[in-house]
């Protein structure tokens, strides 16, 4: 088998067009990922390189396949009345196209390491994090081949089969919304909320096991098919092979159906900001040690403040950002150690959070520059002045038919007006920590985002901000000066008599 | 022993009858002809062991086609069409095929196939490169790296310029002195270079075993060639088979299957071809004639 993989290789390794596609493609869509990137050419590079990774199955496989087994009738006529069984055949030519995919992704994950220890000034990086991406893409790499051997084996037209290849996987990427259980589909990937669970920690992973396990049995089961279909026409027939697929066919089947039962993305999604919270609970409440729910304790020191910090892993550059910022925060209005999750605002019950814990998500690790800053300030803001959760009080079924309306708005407007006091706040810590122009870049964010936004609309009744804000020239500056000279006292006034109201309500 | 096939039938799932009772034993270079659609190709892919008969025997070497792998290790097989890997070289082609003939690719082996073929000057050569006939030498070494007993060889020279037909036409002539060549194709100047006994398939169904001159022999006396006006050959076309026409100024030189006892007043017998003999069974097929055994 061996040599006969080997010489299968060759062709593969000198078809350097489809090959240094494939390779573009996977560096793009690796570099995108390792870095998380929200603008800038790294997110230009994260979106090719997903429609890149896309193409990776789309024009590699089609094209060194083209070269290959299904090339054409001919090479099959020259190549079936030959001694070597089909399985031995087909697995030799599956083997080598694997060793190239694993090639592509190995070269590839090993320059995002480089990249990202080049470019990563502070902070640890994640080899592990990386290799165990390109691991958990194996199955999907293993599936699109597979199916491309079985749809030609059993359409006998390579036109068709590439065909209804391409028309499979343009099907699953419009399938594999978060919202629908998308689990099914061998090319499953999960959100970028769900990263970690991805690479194994949190609910999730027993799910992601479950779909690559899926991936996997599909895969075999229509390798196994392939064979067994091209055995019939070559002889002799393979009915071990057809046994195997049949075999493969009932774990794809059997792993389907416990895949079905598992709740959509969107549920995960939920369930994983609940577990930050209940962690945060538990952590904070010294009932367990955070070392023992899977995150590590960190002691971070600003000056003469000491804080604990349990994190997914050691602090990288913007968790160090997100720290300093969180920090000064806090100072800026009074608040001393204030210990909390930085989890989700609708499930923040940071109030029940008594021990020394900050726990910090692991989805700042990748975030760069002014989100971290800006998150950092809001995510203090939001701490210090909790809104009334709403949301919750909703999915609890009081909804508006069985909740009195009047205290279902009250609750509502109450949330609306915390909402403006934070968001202005957080304008106001802005300024203070970072300066005028963050503030300016911050202000001019809103601008570009007001339309149509309840908070900006209940800004501009408050008053806080006037309707000219929207359309007149240097109209940022205009409401700056305004918040300035008119509403600044009125506003801290406003946020020192929430914050009370809250220490009272504890 | 060479192949013996024996009442072969092959019935495709359309319904069409491909083979009707076709039998013949073969050994040495044996040429198979017949015309597009006659069941040639599906008598070869019976005989490669890709597709098995409705009924009848076909053996190779003794070894019936069902018991496959035995028939694959002593067949070789160059289909019609033939396709590498572009990238490869020559040798490492041949190298591929060997592994997957169960066969230790051994270079001096495989350079001393490249020469019989006529390809020792290319054997390091990417084989994307090749002509057309370059590419079917280089199939006919593939189909002979596990040391074959019997070739079969599906249109070796269709489509080759007259050097490489003449180059593929030399290596079977020789292939056939030491074992069986089972050479199939529509092309009778080839079959009477290269084989000494033919069989002419039609239709499904063997019209006539024999040699060449055989064939040839079966119409003599009935050949003639004739000098007309140009404007006389469709009168002449409506009554008697004109086999070939050339025209020579207003005149017409016409080779044609004649009837008659005595030859025609403008024309004379000529000693007759395998091809006249091809021609007389595909028209005497046409017109409901029986088969015929040399």
């Amino acid at each position: 088998m061996g040599p006969l993989v080997v010489a299968e290789l060759k062709p593969l390794l000198r078809a350097w067009f489809p090959l240094a596609l494939a390779a573009l493609a996977s560096a793009t869509y690796v570099m995108g990922e390792t870095r998380q990137a929200s603008n800038g050419w790294a997110s230009v590079g994260l979106i090719a390189g997903s429609w890149m990774a896309l193409w990776f199955y789309l024009a590699f496989f089609p094209t060194v396949l083209a070269y290959g087994w299904f090339r054409s009738d001919a090479q099959r006529e020259l190549t079936w009345p030959r001694k070597a069984r089909t399985l031995r055949q087909l697995a030799a030519k599956a083997l080598a196209l694997l060793l190239v995919g694993f090639g592509i992704w190995a070269c590839v994950v090993a320059l995002a390491l480089v990249a990202m220890l080049a470019t990563q000034k502070s902070g640890p990086v994640l080899p592990w994090l990386l290799v165990k991406t390109a691991l958990f893409s194996l199955p999907s790499v293993a599936f699109g081949l597979a199916l491309l051997f079985f749809l030609a084996a059993l359409v006998r037209n390579r036109v068709v089969a590439y065909g209804l290849a391409t028309a499979f996987f343009l099907l699953a990427l419009v399938l594999s919304s978060p919202e629908r259980p998308a689990y099914l589909l061998p090319l499953f990937t999960p959100t970028s909320r769900l990263v970690s669970e991805f690479v194994g920690f949190g609910f999730f992973a027993p799910v992601i096991y479950l779909q690559k396990a899926y991936a996997l049995a599909f895969a075999g089961a229509l390798f196994f098919a392939a064979v067994y279909f091209v055995s019939r026409r070559r002889r002799p027939r393979d009915p071990v092979a057809g046994f195997f697929s049949l075999l493969f066919l009932f774990a794809t089947l059997a792993l389907a159906l416990v895949l079905m039962k598992q709740p959509p993305q969107s549920a995960w999604v939920e369930r994983n900001r609940e577990e930050w919270t209940a962690l945060a609970t538990l952590a904070g409440s010294g009932a367990v040690p955070a070392s023992d729910l899977f995150y590590k304790t960190f002691t971070y020191r600003a000056g003469d403040r000491v804080l604990r910090v349990a994190a997914f892993a050691p602090l990288a550059k913007c968790q160090l950002a997100f720290m300093d910022r969180y920090l000064k925060t806090l100072t800026l209005f009074g608040v001393k150690d204030r210990v909390a999750s930085a989890a989700e605002a609708p499930y923040r019950t940071s109030a029940t959070v008594k021990g020394g814990v900050l726990l910090l998500p692991e989805r700042y690790r990748f975030r760069e520059g002014p989100w971290c800053e800006r998150s950092a300030i809001r995510e203090a803001v939001d701490l210090l002045i909790p809104t009334p959760n709403v949301r919750r009080h909703l999915a609890r079924g009081e909804d508006a038919r069985a909740t009195d309306w009047q205290t279902l708005k009250r609750r509502l407007n109450e949330a609306e007006r915390v909402r403006v006091v934070r968001l202005l706040a957080a304008w106001y810590a802005t300024k203070q920590l970072l300066g005028d122009d963050a503030l300016a870049k911050e202000l001019r964010l809103w601008d570009r985002l007001r339309t149509g936004l309840p908070v900006h609309e209940a800004l501009q009744r408050s008053g806080a901000i006037g309707a000219e804000f929207a359309t007149a020239g240097g109209s940022v500056g205009e409401a700056l000066d305004r918040w300035r000279r008119q509403d600044r006292d009125a506003i801290i006034g406003l946020i020192a008599r929430v914050i009370a109201e809250r220490e009272r309500v504890r | 022993m060479g192949i013996r096939v024996d009442g072969l039938t092959h019935v495709y799932p359309n319904g069409v009858h491909a083979l009707n009772g076709v039998s013949f034993e073969a050994s040495g270079a044996f040429g198979l002809v017949g015309p597009n659609g006659a069941g040639k190709t599906t008598l070869m892919r019976i005989l490669a062991t890709l597709l098995p008969p409705t009924s009848g025997v076909a053996e190779v070497e003794g070894v019936p086609v069902d018991r496959v792998e035995e028939v694959r290790k002593i067949l070789g097989y160059l289909p019609q069409h033939v396709d590498f890997y572009p990238s490869l070289t020559a040798f490492e082609t041949l190298e591929y095929f060997s592994l997957l003939s169960d066969v230790a690719p051994r270079p001096e082996r495989l350079r001393e196939l490249l020469a019989l073929v006529g390809l020792s000057g290319a054997v390091d050569r990417r084989v994307g490169g090749f002509s057309g006939g370059m590419k079917r030498r280089l199939g006919l070494a593939a189909a002979l790296v596990h040391d074959p007993r019997v070739v079969i060889v599906d249109e070796p020279t269709a489509g080759l310029d007259p050097e490489g037909r003449i180059e593929v036409r030399n290596v079977l002539s020789a292939l056939g002195e030491e074992r069986t060549v089972l050479l199939s194709t529509h092309i009778l100047p080839d079959v009477e270079a290269v084989c000494n006994r033919m069989a002419i398939l039609m239709e499904g169904r063997i019209r006539f075993v024999g040699t060449p001159q055989e064939l040839a022999a079966r119409v003599k006396g009935k050949v003639v060639e004739l000098r007309l006006p140009a404007a006389t050959v469709d009168e002449l076309r409506r009554n008697h088979k004109v086999v070939a026409v050339r025209y020579d100024g207003g005149e017409a030189i016409v080779r044609a299957l004649w009837n008659g006892e005595s030859a025609p007043q403008d024309g004379a017998f000529v000693e007759p071809s395998a091809e006249d003999g091809y021609f007389y069974l595909l028209h005497e097929a046409s017109s409901g004639g029986e088969p015929q055994e040399a």
